[in-house]
């Protein structure tokens, strides 16, 4: 106790911890979209691609976030388009804009002169350094993003449940889609920059996937998650302050190891029913 | 006569050159039960999903209640076939069936205490009203169906539309399901997609067979003049019905050689 009150004197600590649960919370909203819809693998792409909007920012001096926002966005929007023309290609060309985007980010940060940022932090991000400012405009996205989920609730959980159905009662599937996606890369930007790229794919897929299980509605997986989330980065960052790792990591490390509990204690479950049942004959 | 609800004039459909439908014509008129059956790949769905506007044909003029079919299909009430859909999905039964009450466009409409209300009526008709709180997963196939269509009937169709809906119902569910069916049509038209001619034949008021092209659509007063009238379909080699018709002789219910059409 002592422990965490001391860390807690640290305005980095105070800040890392704000910006955990900003971060749990728009990742277990958008989170899950992203399982019920099973888009991950965009995601994927989507973040990997942002690498290349970060290259262009930094190449022609451009502030960061309109940058690596615009280039996402274009990159999400072009999957999206992808996808709902032609499904079954669709993993593929996410794989290609996925590489692609990578690629052109490094190239154009070995053309810009001077301080360039390192792959590294971009991966890994750093929990730990986050200003308040940033604090400032991740809370102003979150809000927004989450206003919009709620929102058009009805519709988004119509979308991912039947599109085929969602599309003859006349909602407007493509355009919610798309909305989805521009949602999805403004958000993967913005968690991005400040706990790195793998935590945000973690982040987007472990809780979601969890709660699924133990959810009656969409809503209730989207707070479940957020809560889930929050508890993997605090007690991912405890662990990391009280070990000295690095902290990205541990927290990853944490929700990967409770996600490989839930389907270990799954399948004993799942054995045990049919211990039972054969029992029973 | 009825005024149509489904005109189909000379639609043609295909993929990469590959001609799925070709020169299909069809009228459907209100308050009829038809069953389309065909062989498997015999583009019975296709037909489907331009009546319902998620395909447009590459020629031929389709009306579905006098309108386009984009405009008609906030009235068709559509059962699909794949019930396994998304069974981990986070949802109610309840909140599946009100999905029917959806708006469309952009909306940020909540469903309203009516909306709940028509939505459990319809789950009573289903009788599954007890299964309303429960995840859509728990429920076996059969129950599923039924839930879909409770879905379907809470959007107050004009037409109602079901693929294959018998796939995961077992033998005596399916005689219920039929007759449910016939009670429907007391006030719906209705158009069923169905392999299972056999089991639906009673309540039939007519048949079609597409296999490729639209090979009979009678009408006919009587079930078992619009099986006969089915039979002849058989003229045709890659239509099913000649199988259908051998399993139906088989049960001795129906005699062919008694004035009916020699086949």
């Amino acid at each position: 106790m002592t422990m965490i009150l001391e860390a807690l004197q640290f305005e980095f600590m105070r800040n890392a911890l704000v910006a955990g649960l900003l971060t749990s919370i728009i990742c277990g909203f958008m989170g899950t979209l992203v399982v019920v819809n099973r888009i991950v693998f965009l995601s994927g792409g989507i973040a990997h691609a942002a690498y290349g909007g970060i290259g262009l920012a930094f190449f022609f001096g451009w502030p960061y976030l309109t940058g690596t926002i615009g280039f996402s966005v274009v990159a999400a929007m072009l999957m999206s388009i992808i996808t709902l023309k032609a499904r079954h290609r669709a993993d593929t060309i996410i794989g290609v804009v996925w590489a692609l985007g990578m690629a052109i980010g490094v190239i154009l940060l070995d053309l810009t002169p001077g301080y360039n940022v390192d792959l590294m932090s971009y991966l890994f991000g750093s929990i730990l350094t986050v200003p308040s400012s940033d604090l400032w405009i991740m809370g102003v996205i979150v809000l927004f993003v989450c206003s919009l989920v709620l929102l058009f609730y009805n519709q988004w959980l119509a979308l991912s449940y039947d599109e085929e159905f969602a599309r003859i009662r006349g909602v407007p599937v493509n355009a919610l889609y798309m909305g989805m996606m521009i949602m999805l890369a403004i958000a993967i930007v913005m968690v991005i920059q400040v706990v790195g790229l793998i935590l945000v794919i973690a982040l987007l897929t472990i809780p979601p996937y969890i709660m699924e299980k133990f959810s009656k509605s969409l809503l209730q997986m989207m707070l479940g998650s957020s809560l889930l989330g929050l508890i993997f980065t605090i007690s991912g960052l405890w662990l990391s302050y009280k070990f000295d790792l690095t902290s990205g990591a541990t927290i990853i490390l944490v929700s990967g190891i409770v996600f490989m509990l839930v389907l270990l204690g799954e399948k004993i479950l799942r054995l045990k029913k049919q211990e039972m049942r054969a029992v029973g004959l | 006569m009825n005024r149509p609800v489904i005109e189909l004039n000379q639609i043609s459909f295909g993929y990469n050159g590959q001609p799925i439908l070709e020169e299909v014509d069809l009228v459907i008129e209100d308050g009829d039960f038809v069953a389309l059956i065909g062989p498997n790949g015999g583009g019975k769905t296709t037909l489907l999903k331009i009546i319902l506007g998620l395909l447009n044909p590459n020629s031929g003029s389709v009306r579905v209640l006098g309108k386009s079919p984009e405009k008609a299909s906030a009235e068709i009430g559509y059962v699909p076939q794949n019930v396994h859909l998304n069974t981990n999905f986070p949802v109610t039964v309840l909140d599946v069936v009100l999905m029917g009450r959806i708006y469309p466009g952009w909306t940020a409409r909540r469903y309203s205490a009516e909306d709940r209300t028509s939505a459990l009526q319809a789950l009573e008709k289903m009788e599954i009203a007890d299964l309303a709180a429960h995840r859509i997963g728990e429920l076996s196939g059969g129950q599923r169906q039924r839930v879909f269509i409770a879905r379907a009937l809470v959007t107050e169709p004009s037409l109602l539309i079901l693929d294959e809906p018998t796939a995961s119902i077992d033998a005596r569910g399916q005689e219920d399901f039929f007759k449910l069916l016939a009670q429907l049509n007391e006030k719906i038209t209705i158009l069923v997609v169905s392999h299972d001619f056999y089991a639906i034949t009673p309540y039939l008021k007519s048949v079609a067979c597409v296999n490729k092209r639209l090979h009979y659509h009678m009408q006919a007063p009587g079930s078992e003049d619009a099986l006969d009238l089915a039979f002849r379909c058989t003229v045709e080699d890659a239509c099913p019905v000649e199988m259908l018709r051998k399993k139906y002789k088989g049960n001795h219910t129906h005699d062919h050689d008694s004035g009916g059409p020699s086949i």
